[in-house]
């Protein structure tokens, strides 16, 4: 069993691993500058546009070989032309940094996993674009890659065989073929959101030899592999598969999954330990899990380490002590020792979790780690790596040392001026927030600056000053056209402990509203702040806050609300995380009880929707079905049927965000330019 | 369109089997596929032919075929005047006879103009529109036409570029663009030579017709401020100046479907009654507007679109009570038309110069037909006999009862008997109300059959016409305005007392179903009493803030409602008042939720609020969902699955 595991993290699947359920995704065309100081000689330097955007690359998937020689990844950069992520794979030798491309043409690129031995490189691509992904396999040693799948609901996740002779990975059911053609029957639902199509099949857990032979179906049921959490390991007597299973295919069912033991002749599912969990990580001796275990039960709140007995469950080391919200566990070679990535304050960094329970953060100095890191039989650390000026390259890290920059994809940027970001905090409440500020391009002390606040969904999730996160770009666009941009980590953000984060419940608007009006008022208190310029924007979670915010102060004088639960209720009712999501955050509060339903309508925007006064831009997706656009609907009617001042822009795509990169720029310069027609 | 929220009445057809030589047995679902339904069945001119649109269902491809046929009115010979035409509609013979327009399909899927010589000859485009043509209409020599289409998006480059990011405004949440007005464009002999007439942000109404003036210099339709479907109340009877392209308007907003007359000295048109607003009266007035007379007001009861017979004499259909009658307007009021047993439902009558007029009516027993009026005939003529099969099963009478509410306003409903029916014995009853709510149930056969299909199963079936139905005039309608589901609820109840009086009820066994409105009040029912066994509730207006709101006609709830409940709190309190969603904690009834996933009139949301609602509450709750979009599945296998499983819900629950 070599170290080479998936990382959950680059899946752009529901609510990615940290399950930040209400968030823009992390990581899409973001990008990375080669060099990692800005020139102070920043006259020079352009100012960033979105235009000059789309020449960032992504960085993705950082898989080092199992010699260590070598680090694969995905890049990934926006076709603007076709509307789409193209995707490459890409190999840098560890020893001297040069990098070539190993793909060419290949759509839809995820999942890259070395084989044990090294030999070959596995990958999830679409074969035609717009198709569901297969398992395709490289030889190292030259050739075409080799189709092994031919799922027609495509492959979500897969594995390799200890010995390299094949694959265990998770499919979806496919519905009975229809007849006629196009034909899809009826289908009763429960917990679906409201814009489903067909009926609920489950993921399974198959197997197949690595030249395509023998697909054998291994669970059966409604039981579904809750792939959003955790990939699918091997123990190494290949006699046992790993995977996360949630009782059926429902995302709204995501706080009830479980990883088994999946035996790989019976296919019997024995669950390792004796509560819900969100998946783990495999030692490499595969005698021990590193689970992520939800510490209130919910999968939508702080997740702690527990390492269990793959056999018994029992609990061998508690991570609880690091207390922050994990995102990823990775192994030391000789499993002594246990990387946990986490957000902490305005950073995604990771600690060393040693057998005794005692934990130790790595420094890495001004590197973040963006994704889990992989780790080579010999030590080499390989992960990617970002900071205020490098939105992702791959680094490595030899014999604890210093952190090694081994790509430099985007070398572009350093023709460009880079806004100053910095981490601040303030009170609210008896709680010490934090957020990034970020200072315009050409900032003179003593002047004055128009401020705009974005603010980030989740609600549990945190923003990182580092320029890999989406929205990165907009707030460095932001930075350029003059405005000072304040990125509030309020409670509820996964990045200061679990009573940081728990203090969101039940005040799940009213609760963050504070402590976002203070963050405005400690940026005030600094005396750089044109107050009669202050915006405010945000997606999902955000676009949730600034709702709430304009509905609660009038100093706004423009605001952007996209995707925003506007309204609780609907939000239980029609979205993909259900009902269980609003009890969680509106602590356990119904809408099936009076004063349940009372109170979702006080942290509800919505009813405060008659004291906004704020121009409002609100934006989503038709086909949102985290934060089902109807919300917006009401928003706006309450609005404009008032005669307030509020625009409604929608997109016609699939999902929480689009995932094109025209529409991702779309938006973004629908909502900068909302802020220029009204701030300037 | 005072159907809204009425069953979308589909384009139904049936792949024709029937034998014709069969043992009678009661009526089964498959039956039904073999019924052909006829549209718009146009009079030559001469009022020698009838041309008209026969359509089955090809349920192997799952979609209507329809065909365009030629009806010999003297001989009833028919013939088929086209072959495999992709979704043939809407025939229109020229002024002289000589040629008929249709509407198909080119290669690009878009629909236009195809005229077909009828001294032999293959059909030639007569547009090339490039968004495709909703609407047309021949000049009044026959040497144009005028056709409405689509505008093309402002950024129609961007959108190509994948950039379509659009600004919603009166869209309901279903929406993938901007709202995009039509407008009017005229075409000669050249299809690629069309000229635009009408320029601007308001667009021809969803539900507009064109009508030539006589003279050729103005064309008539209605008016909608902006592209979109929301266009209750809003509309204007209009006309557009030709050349100029300049819009007049005949009437101020809510009046819709004006018609000259053939001098072209006279317009008709449909406006609100004055008590009630979602009663259409005809209007007549001089050809520019002037002098409008509200000669509906009279017969009291909601009008189709107008139109004029040879005499100059205004035709309509209008529902009455549980029939569908034609009128003509005779010395200032209306005279019903000797249709005996046939009924119009929502049609628009087409004339000819001979004084005949043509429409596809329907009977007890006989769901499609085309029939004919002769001049001065006293009774119809059936053109077609396609549908005979079904007079031949035993089917349950289909009675009408009739009372007058506490506070005096005269109600009915259809009483189905079970097939069989003997008075001694006790009968199971499912209701079946109809949609609307300004919709009716009339004793014709059921679009789905449904009523029909239970009856064979052995039950009985009351389709009560509650207040707010468009057939038992204003009053009840204006009763009905900010109350809609309050009031109709207690007569429906009141209803099913009278059933219970007149007939033995097995008072154990009594379902409550309907669809749309039908599904308002079936929620309604079991939100405010337990007595039913089973309810089948489809795209039910649970909540009509999610119709005002995220739907695509709010301003029809608006008037329900007595005001936007957006800026109007007493309309949001009629609203939640009026809702069903707010009485969820009451229910106990097993119930069945059915919506298409993509229902932009009653929004899906409103069916996944109640189920949801419904569950905490401890019924026995399904949803179903038909991975479609719109108000009703339009499919053929779909629509059978609905009344399947209608019909079935009720036999599971009704087996003791």
């Amino acid at each position: 069993m070599n170290g080479v595991r998936a990382s959950a993290a680059t899946r752009a699947a529901a609510c990615a691993s940290a399950v930040a359920c209400l968030s823009l995704p992390v990581a899409a065309p973001a990008a990375a500058p080669v060099t990692a100081t800005p020139s102070p000689a920043a006259a020079t330097l352009k100012p960033l546009t979105f235009e000059a955007l789309r020449n960032l690359a992504g960085i993705e998937d950082a898989q080092i070989a199992p010699d260590g020689t070598r680090v694969a990844y995905v890049r990934t950069h926006g076709d603007y032309k076709a509307d789409e992520r193209a995707t490459e794979i890409e190999l840098v030798d560890v020893a001297n940094g040069s990098v070539r491309a190993l793909t060419h043409d290949r759509h839809g690129i995820s999942e890259i996993r070395w084989s044990p031995n090294g030999d070959r490189l596995a990958f999830l691509a679409s074969p035609e674009r717009d198709k569901p992904p297969e398992i395709f396999v490289l030889p190292m040693d030259g050739g075409d890659a080799l189709q092994v799948t031919s799922v027609k609901a495509g492959v979500s996740d897969f594995a390799w065989r200890p010995d390299g002779g094949g694959f265990a990975f998770a499919a979806r059911d496919l519905p009975k073929p229809p007849k006629p053609k196009g034909y899809v029957p009826a289908f009763y639902v429960t917990d679906e959101h409201y814009l489903t199509r067909e009926e609920t099949v489950p993921v399974a857990v198959w197997t197949v030899q690595a030249d395509g032979s023998k697909p054998k179906r291994l669970t059966t049921g409604k039981a579904s592999v809750a792939d959003y959490f955790s990939e699918l390991q091997y123990t190494p007597d290949g006699k046992t598969i790993v995977a996360t299973m949630g009782p059926d295919a429902l995302l709204a069912h995501l706080s009830k999954a479980q990883t088994d033991r999946i035996d790989v002749v019976s296919g019997a599912m024995v669950p390792i330990a004796n509560g819900p969990d969100t998946g783990g990580t495999l030692s490499h001796d595969g005698t021990k899990i590193a689970l992520s275990w939800p510490r209130h039960g919910s999968a939508f709140l702080q997740h702690d380490v527990s390492v269990r007995s793959l056999a018994g469950g029992a609990e061998i080391v508690s991570g609880k002590g690091i207390d922050r919200n994990v995102a990823w566990t990775r192994w030391a070679p000789d499993d002594k020792a246990l990387y946990v990535g986490a957000h902490d304050g305005v950073r995604s960094v990771m600690w060393r979790l040693a057998a005794d329970g005692s934990s130790q953060r790595v420094d890495l100095g001004d590197v973040d780690v963006a994704e889990p890191v992989s780790i080579a039989s010999n030590g080499t650390m390989a992960f990617v790596g970002v900071s205020r000026t490098d939105p992702g390259d791959i680094y490595v890290v030899r014999g604890g040392g210093a952190p090694q920059q081994l790509t430099h994809e985007n070398a572009w940027l350093s023709g460009y001026a880079l806004a100053k970001r910095e981490a601040i905090t303030w009170q609210s409440d008896g709680l010490t927030v934090d957020g990034v500020l970020t200072y315009p391009i050409g900032f003179k002390p003593g002047r004055t600056y128009p401020l705009v606040l974005n603010i980030h969904g989740g609600p549990v999730s945190t923003s990182t000053w580092d320029f890999n996160r989406y929205d990165s770009g907009l707030v460095q666009v932001l930075a350029a056209h003059g405005y000072l941009v304040l990125e509030p980590n309020y409670r509820g953000s996964d990045n200061a402990g679990d009573a940081f984060l728990q203090a969101i419940v039940p005040h799940v608007a009213s609760g963050p509203g504070r402590d976002n009006l203070r963050g405005v008022q400690a940026v005030e208190a600094m005396g750089i702040i044109d107050r009669s310029r202050i915006g405010v924007g945000g997606w999902s979670g955000g676009g949730l806050q600034t709702s709430w915010l304009v509905g609660h102060a009038h100093f706004w004088r423009a605001a952007v609300s996209g995707a925003g639960v506007d309204n609780w209720f609907e939000q239980a009712v029609l979205s993909d995380i259900n009902e269980e999501f609003t009890s969680t955050f509106l602590g356990g509060a119904t809408p099936w009880t009076k004063t349940g339903k009372q109170f979702f309508d006080e942290e509800s925007p919505l009813t405060y929707a008659s004291h906004i006064a704020t121009p409002l831009l609100i934006l989503s997706d038709i086909g949102d079905q985290r934060v089902p656009i109807t919300q917006s609907f009401e928003l706006y009617r309450a609005l404009h049927d008032n005669g307030k001042t509020v625009e409604f822009m929608a997109w016609p795509r699939e999902g929480h965000f689009p995932s094109d990169p025209v529409a991702r720029e779309s938006i973004m310069k629908a909502w900068a330019g909302w802020f220029e027609r009204w701030l300037k | 369109m005072r159907t809204l929220l009425r069953h979308a009445v589909p384009m139904i057809a049936a792949v024709a089997l029937l034998g014709a030589a069969r043992a009678p047995a009661p009526l089964a679902l498959s039956d039904l596929r073999t019924i052909v339904r006829y549209s718009d069945p146009q009079l030559s001119p001469d009022g020698r032919y009838v041309a008209a649109v026969e359509t089955r269902n090809d349920y192997t491809a799952n979609h209507p075929k329809p065909e365009l046929v030629v009806i010999d009115v003297a001989t009833h010979a028919k013939r088929a005047l086209t072959v495999d035409r992709a979704m043939v509609s809407a025939p229109r013979w020229s002024p002289s006879g000589d040629r008929l327009a249709f509407v198909s399909l080119d290669e690009k899927k878009k629909a236009q103009v195809y005229v077909l010589p009828m001294n032999g000859g293959e059909a030639r485009p007569a547009t090339a529109a490039e968004n495709g043509i909703t609407i047309y209409a021949w000049s009044p020599h026959g040497k144009r036409i005028a056709y409405v289409t689509l505008d093309t998006a402002p950024n129609k480059k961007a959108i190509e570029a994948h950039d379509d990011g659009f600004v919603i405004t009166e869209q309901p949440f279903t929406a993938r663009s901007a709202v995009i007005p039509a407008h009017i464009w005229i075409v000669g002999d050249d299809p690629k030579k069309a000229k635009r007439l009408t320029h601007g942000t308001w667009g021809v109404a969803p539900t507009s017709k064109l009508v030539w003036r006589p003279d050729g210099r103005a064309i008539a339709f209605t008016w909608n401020p902006d592209g979109s479907f929301n266009f209750y109340g809003r509309t204007r009877a209009a006309y557009a100046v030709v050349p100029s392209g300049a819009v007049r308007f005949f009437a101020g907003p809510g009046t819709m479907d004006p018609v000259y007359d053939r001098a072209g000295a006279r317009v008709a048109y449909l406006g609100p009654n004055r008590i009630a607003q979602l009663q259409n009266d005809v209007i007549v007035a001089a050809a520019d507007g002037a002098h409008p007379v509200d000669v509906g007001a009279r017969l009291d009861r909601s009008a189709d679109p107008p139109a004029f017979d040879a005499s100059g004499a205004v035709v309509i259909s209008a529902g009455d009570g549980t029939r569908g009658r034609g009128y003509v307007l005779r010395g200032g009021s209306f005279k019903p038309l000797p249709f005996g047993d046939v009924d119009a439902n929502y049609v628009e009558f087409s004339t000819a110069r001979n004084g005949s007029l043509a429409f596809a009516g329907v009977t007890e027993h006989d769901p499609s037909e085309v029939y004919v009026l002769a001049p001065h005939a006293s009774r119809l003529t059936a053109l077609t006999n396609s549908n005979a099969a079904f007079a031949r099963h035993p089917m349950g009478t289909r009675r009408t009862i009739a009372w007058t509410s506490p506070d005096g306003i005269p109600l009915d409903a259809v009483v189905t008997e079970p097939v069989g029916f003997d008075r001694a014995k006790r009968y199971p009853m499912v209701l079946y109300i109809h949609g609307g709510p300004t919709g009716a149930s009339s004793v014709g056969f059921d679009f789905l059959g449904v009523p029909e299909l239970m009856a064979a199963r052995g039950w009985l079936v009351l389709e009560p016409n509650y207040r707010g139905s468009n057939s038992l005039g204003a009053r009840g309608i204006a009763t009905s305005i900010k109350h809609p589901a309050s009031i109709a609820g207690r007569d429906i109840l009141e209803s099913v007392a009278l059933v219970e009086k007149r007939y033995h009820v097995d008072t154990t066994r009594i379902g409550v179903s309907g669809w749309s409105a039908g599904g308002w009040m079936t929620s309604w029912m079991i939100t405010h009493d337990t007595r039913w066994r089973a309810a089948f509730d489809g795209a039910a207006v649970d909540s009509l803030e999610n119709v005002a709101t995220i739907g695509d006609i709010d301003s029809y709830a608006n008037i329900l409602i007595g005001g936007d409940p957006w800026n109007d709190a007493a309309a949001m309190r009629t609203t939640i008042e009026q809702s069903p969603q707010t009485y969820w904690a009451n229910v106990k009834t097993r119930t069945l939720i059915v919506s298409d996933a993509g229902d932009q009139r009653v929004p899906t949301p409103t069916s996944y609020e109640f189920y949801h609602s419904l569950r905490a509450a401890g019924a026995p709750v399904q949803l179903l969902i038909y991975p479609v979009n719109g108000h009703f599945p339009a499919d053929p296998l779909h629509m059978e699955d609905v009344a399947r499983r209608w019909v079935d819900w009720f036999a599971q629950n009704f087996r003791s």
